[in-house]
């Protein structure tokens, strides 16, 4: 009882704590800092996987809509419907092509891929615009027609779209620690465009409709 | 009485009720956290019933009205090519893919006045019932 001592009234009295109490207030200190650490760890990385849901939907209705635009545009090159498969061109896994009427002209809208940094951009007319920025992984389109009987040339055009985005964000933390990984975030949708299926008939909107 | 007012630091009871607040404090948020996650997959949910429901629309939109079958359709593939109505009615429609909980119909039906048809789509999501969708629209017949 080195710490101990008596009072003037007698009394054992204690000097300082013993190492008992101070490894019981340093595991009490270390858990409660442990669990506060933990809580501010999941209330971030819940967060950020909130966010890059919020995120992932947003920006791929974002391509929908200018892809809708494009698609709804779309016209074949040189005005000749016997061209309908030149309207849609994929050059690489980095560069698409969609042949789109501006103004009394037929221009190209190349939509560029950079896989290695995750964005996504669209070249329009020497006008070139971000569209996805770090989380873009693929976009696929493919042309698909539909025939009636055995006629060769096409009744109805539609265009088979999957936009791919993952969670940069999410994956990081994955990486750092254990947390449940987010699925990557993928949109498929066929698009029938009207302006193009008029076209297939002759009747152009541009035209003033018939 | 001497006792007690030499005694200095927390007592057992005051932790204890220090440990409660504390803990009434935090529920409430981490409550906050699954709400705000659980909003994040419902407008995912929604975002893929929208896409689904505007691509049959856009789709049926483009076929002549007076072709098109009436009835209750539902779509059982999950993706690919079906086709609903029998003989001269009927019409092969191209279905992306959409997660499996997804389920989709189709609902044409022809105005008294035959100059009219009222198609419905109706996106239901058995996981997340707030995702839920149906889309209307008016399709002229030719006559």
């Amino acid at each position: 009882m080195k710490n101990a001592q008596l009072s003037p009234q007698g009394h054992l009295q204690k000097n300082g704590i013993s190492f008992v109490e101070l490894v019981i207030v340093i595991s009490i200190i270390t858990l409660v800092f442990f669990s506060l650490y933990r809580f501010f760890q999941v209330y971030v990385l819940l967060h950020q996987k909130t966010d890059d849901k919020l995120e992932n939907v947003s920006e791929a209705w974002q391509v929908l809509r200018v892809l809708n635009e494009d698609f709804f545009q779309a016209d074949f090159p040189d005005g000749n419907p016997e061209r309908w498969r030149e309207i849609l061109q994929v050059e690489s896994a980095e560069r698409i092509t969609i042949f789109r009427r501006n103004g009394d002209t037929v221009a190209p809208v190349n939509y560029l891929i950079d896989s290695e940094r995750g964005n996504l951009s669209r070249e329009y007319c020497g006008k070139r615009t971000s569209l996805v920025q770090g989380r873009f992984k693929n976009l696929n389109i493919e042309m698909n027609a539909k025939s009636q009987g055995q006629n060769l040339f096409p009744r109805t055009i539609y265009f088979r779209v999957r936009i791919e985005l993952e969670n940069p964000r999410i994956q990081k933390a994955v990486k750092n620690g254990s947390f449940v990984p987010l699925k990557d975030f993928n949109v498929d949708i066929n698009v029938f465009p009207a302006f193009l299926n008029q076209s297939l008939s002759r009747r152009y909107f541009h035209k003033g409709i018939p | 009485m001497k006792k007690r007012l030499f005694q200095i630091g927390f007592g057992l009871v005051e932790i204890l009720i220090a440990m409660t607040c504390f803990l009434f404090a935090i529920v409430p948020l981490i409550g906050l956290f699954s709400f705000n996650l659980e909003s994040a997959k419902n407008l995912e949910a929604r975002s893929f019933s929208l896409s689904a429901a505007q691509e049959l629309v856009n789709q049926i939109r483009l076929i002549p009205a007076n072709s098109l079958p009436n009835g209750v359709f539902p779509l059982t593939l999950s993706s690919g090519n079906c086709v609903i109505g029998k003989g001269k009615r009927s019409v092969e429609l191209s279905l992306s893919s959409l997660p499996p909980d997804f389920q989709r119909s189709i609902s044409i039906s022809e105005n008294t006045d035959s100059q009219q048809k009222t198609l419905s789509v109706e996106v239901i999501s058995k996981l997340m019932p707030t995702a839920n969708l149906e889309m209307s629209c008016t399709l002229f017949v030719d006559f």
